[in-house]
């Protein structure tokens, strides 16, 4: 895979994600100070199919098109994991100054605000399995191999804390959670 | 009548004939201040049952005009009774709510700030009262407040609850603790099992008055409706407000409320789930009737706090405005409303019940209650009504709503938020009830807020507010 620059393997695939998640999250909040019933649902449904795009989906796209650059695995676990983050921060600080500051250090712990980061997971490692194969068939290169060491760690890693925290709806997780915090801070 | 008096003070008594009337007459005497209710046979107090429901919305029933919902049964106890069409929730969240119906307190008062503060047991409740009046008493469904193991609530006879989910339940297959002993409920539809203990007890032939708490898990999410309704409203027009959309319990804080699924499945689930109580409730009217008990009986019906279907782009509740603090409050009992199926305008509130119950039983209040009887009101139309309140709302961890106070007068509603976290609203709820334009930067906010901001102080100090958001126990 022939390296290109950094603006096209990193900069580009990264700000494609995050500038769609912005536009999305923005739209559907003034989607509901719109009168028009028609313009509101518009607004509000292509809203939810960017936020799907970039927030759940996200990895897969940044990290198909930063592999197809010549990006390392590093540089497209970095692309992957970029607005995943920054959506996590926005979770995350949205309780800033409600809670003490140890209540806000424990909502780490929280399967809503890990959840963007461990569906890239996912979506990450499932990104990288197809490119492999497509990198593989299309450049004849048995040399590729479909299932390498970081991504199935990826893979792993995100089926591991995606049933670990959304088994059983998040009902086991969520009242592990309160249980732990209620013994911590109450 | 003379000659009666005749026969029985004319005739001379002997010493063992006066000692056994003496004796018989300080027995009495005795019993009757351990057992009040015994002894007050022709003017027994009445029965009285207090049915709850969880996030019943004040305009989910046909008598207010929804647009689908059949609620017959519930319908008949506003119509043969009185409907509180003002009526609130001191704190939008089940455990503080409930709390404020069991003893008649504000949350800072009694303790249970959210649903993770526990229940004090030194709390009393109106039930103890009752009891301590002679009343048999039954507590039967969702308790939902926290502490070590079953609350050891004074005063009560017979304790049904469960501890499913938190406290939460669920709508199959609900174990249910019976009087402290763990059982299966396999099969059964929570609401119709809870209905069957309240109807046996009932019909438990007594000497004495009861009073019945029966407190449903419906209509709390999941919104599971019995399997004979569930999908009754399929494919109707749920009406759901014009700034809401398919993703409200999806995007933004109500990922951490956690029902993940699009609105208007959430909404007709929770309507048919309202169904099921309404057939529930539907049976114990007919048992009454049966029972030839109706008159004599309270019967009141209420929801902890209401809830948000996309109004204000939100879902669930918390917040202060009108559709998460408004309530349902039925009450019913012939023999002290004079005028059946009256809407009464004043303004009525969750902690008015515990007077209410015990004002209704004749019985003096206990100390620290802070609501108001409604007997007042329930007795007659014009009766003055409360001119304020205060709204508290705790933060609940993790949900990223800040601390709430707020008050509400007849025509206004000022909200404040913990350090100023977000900007304060102030709301005409006469020409705005739908709380659409915040007036606090226009000039007509500004001309009321000083009035307002008072207000709000008045009520603080008058219940004893202070702000102090942690819920640290």
């Amino acid at each position: 895979m022939i390296r290109q620059s950094f603006y096209r393997r990193i900069v580009f695939p990264v700000a494609l994600i995050l500038i769609t998640m912005i536009i999305a999250l923005n739209g559907y909040d003034v989607a509901r100070r719109i009168e028009s019933r028609v313009l509101h649902a518009l607004v509000v449904n292509v809203s939810l199919i960017l936020m799907v795009l970039s927030i759940w989906c996200g990895a897969m796209i940044a990290n198909t098109l930063a592999y197809f650059r010549g990006a390392s695995f590093g540089e497209r676990l970095f692309v992957s994991m970029f607005t995943p983050v920054v959506f996590l921060l926005k979770q995350w600080l949205g309780i800033w100054g409600i809670y003490s500051f140890a209540e806000f250090l424990f909502l780490l712990f929280h399967h809503v605000v890990l959840s963007a980061v461990i569906i890239n997971l996912i979506g990450m490692g499932l990104s990288e399995l197809w490119c492999r194969i497509i990198d593989r068939v299309k450049n004849r290169d048995p040399a590729v191999k479909v299932v390498q060491k970081g991504n199935a760690v990826v893979l792993l890693l995100g089926a591991g804390l995606f049933t670990l925290m959304f088994w059983h709806f998040g009902h086991f997780y969520y009242y592990l959670f309160m249980e732990a915090y209620i013994r911590l801070f109450l | 009548m003379t000659k009666f008096r005749e026969s029985i003070f004319s005739q001379p008594m002997t010493r063992r004939q006066a000692l056994k009337t003496i004796g018989t007459t300080v027995g009495a005497g005795l019993v009757g201040l351990k057992f009040p209710g015994i002894l007050s046979a022709g003017n027994r107090r009445p029965n009285i049952i207090f049915i709850l429901t969880d996030d019943h919305r004040w305009d989910a029933f046909s008598c207010m005009d929804h647009p689908f919902l059949k609620t017959p049964h519930l319908d008949r106890i506003a119509d043969e009774g009185l409907m509180f069409e003002n009526s609130f929730c001191t704190t939008s969240l089940c455990s503080p709510s409930r709390a404020s119906f069991l003893t008649g307190q504000y949350a800072h008062r009694h303790g249970v700030k959210t649903n993770h503060t526990p229940w004090q047991e030194s709390n009393l409740t109106f039930i103890e009262r009752l009891k301590d009046a002679g009343y048999e008493t039954a507590f039967i469904g969702k308790w939902h407040m926290p502490g070590e193991g079953l609350p050891a609530v004074r005063g009560l006879d017979h304790f049904i609850t469960f501890t499913a989910q938190g406290g939460q339940g669920v709508y199959y297959d609900c174990p249910l603790y019976i009087d402290g002993t763990y059982t299966e409920r396999t099969g059964r539809y929570i609401t119709e099992d809870l209905t069957d203990f309240a109807l046996q007890w009932i019909e438990k032939p007594r000497r004495n008055p009861f009073c019945l708490y029966l407190s449903h898990k419906a209509v709390h999410f999941g919104f599971v409706p019995p399997r004979d309704l569930d999908g009754m409203y399929k494919g109707i027009d749920l009406h759901l407000p014009p700034e809401a959309d398919e993703f409200v319990p999806l995007t933004n804080y109500h990922l951490f409320v956690g029902a993940p699924a699009p609105l208007s499945f959430l909404y007709r689930r929770y309507c048919e789930t309202v169904v099921g109580v309404d057939e529930q409730v539907g049976r114990i009217l007919e048992k009454l009737d049966q029972l030839g008990m109706a008159e004599d009986t309270i019967l009141v019906y209420a929801g902890d706090n209401g809830h948000l279907f996309g109004e204000h782009g939100l879902y669930d509740k918390r917040v202060a405005y009108e559709e998460s603090i408004r309530i349902p409050l039925f009450i019913r009992y012939p023999k002290v409303i004079p005028d059946p199926g009256r809407r009464a305008w004043q303004m009525a509130l969750n902690i008015d019940l515990a007077p209410t119950l015990v004002d209704l039983a004749g019985l003096d209040l206990p100390p620290g209650i802070q609501g108001q009887s409604l007997v007042p009101s329930i007795r007659s139309k014009d009766a003055p009504g409360r001119s304020s309140w205060l709204y508290e709302h705790y933060p609940v961890y993790p949900i990223p709503i800040p601390g709430i106070a707020a008050v509400r007068t007849d025509t206004h509603k000022y909200i404040t938020y913990q350090n100023d976290l977000r900007q304060p609203e102030l709301f005409d709820l006469v020409s705005d009830p739908k709380e659409k334009h915040n007036l606090i930067k226009t000039q007509e906010g500004r001309d009321l807020l000083e009035m307002m901001k008072s207000e709000l102080e008045a009520v603080k100090k008058q219940t004893g507010f202070v702000e102090n958001w942690s819920t640290r126990t």
